[in-house]
């Protein structure tokens, strides 16, 4: 298999390995930047467009998956992940159920489908900028919602 | 103590709900992002506080929302989609014939 077969845009998340044959997208990630996945020590993918994920998905890693059998390592060097991952891992950790799925979730995938379609339009710095927005928002998003949650609280003490 | 828990009050929307009850009637497919508020706003609403607003309306009973399926083709979080409820549409017709005849009597007796 030649390292050629397989190049061109792709989006993946994690690859999960079982035994040594096999492996599978196991979720969906975004990235602004380019992501090499090496496949033995030949085959290269490259991770950049994150729009065509399925796309890409179907045309790529369907023939991936058939040759698969006669590789017997699979590298992941390098994957990136979404604007937001670890702001929504905090917020799902610290808030209530509520909030993180109602509010904070919210806030995040908002900024995440924005910060994709600027991708995809090849406006990197737009990007950037909508990245840097997206985490202020998401802050004051936080500070809101705690402001308003300690308020509601403090009138249910009072007026109980 | 207890009478003031029984009683029922008249639902008013503040003005960024009723903004926002107004943008989701507008809307002719009535199903709306956060996000898509925000822009159709005109900067009346933020990004910092428009989710907390929604939020707050759907535990009014406002509006109502769902995510997105997992079939739509974009990476990342599901997007979470808002629509008005039936009660909210008569909270906003209401709120919206009280003002109009509370600005129709002011302007017949401004005294």
């Amino acid at each position: 298999m030649s390292g050629g077969d397989l190049k061109g845009h792709i989006f993946l998340g994690s690859i999960s390995m079982s035994g040594n044959l096999s492996f599978k997208v196991s979720e969906t990630v975004g990235t602004s930047e380019s992501a090499a996945i090496v496949v033995g020590e030949s085959a290269t993918v490259e991770v950049n467009n994150p729009l065509r994920n399925y796309w890409a998905r179907d045309k790529f890693l369907s023939p991936l998956l058939k040759v698969s059998q006669s590789l017997y390592q699979v590298v992941v060097k390098q994957i990136t992940r979404p604007p937001g991952t670890f702001l929504d891992r905090l917020a799902e950790f610290v808030c209530t159920k509520r909030t993180y799925e109602h509010v904070l979730r919210t806030a995040i995938s908002d900024m995440q489908w924005e910060y994709f379609e600027a991708l995809a339009a090849g406006r990197k710095w737009k990007s950037r900028w909508i990245r840097l927005r997206g985490y202020w928002a998401f802050w004051r998003t936080w500070a809101r919602s705690s402001i308003v949650t300690t308020a509601i609280a403090i009138c249910k003490l009072l007026f109980k | 103590m207890a009478a003031r828990q029984t009683e029922k009050r008249i639902p008013t929307p503040s003005l960024k709900e009723a903004l926002v009850l107004e943008l989701l009637l507008a809307s002719p497919k009535q199903k709306m992002y956060g996000l898509e508020l925000v822009n159709k706003s005109d900067r009346k609403l933020k990004r910092g506080t428009v989710y907390v607003t929604l939020n707050r309306m759907e535990e009014k009973g406002y509006i109502e929302s769902h995510e997105e399926s997992e079939q739509a083709k974009t990476p990342g979080l599901p997007r979470r989609l808002y629509r008005l409820t039936g009660y909210g549409l008569r909270v906003f017709a209401a709120w919206r014939t009280f003002g109009e005849q509370l600005s129709a009597a002011l302007v017949e007796n401004p005294t």
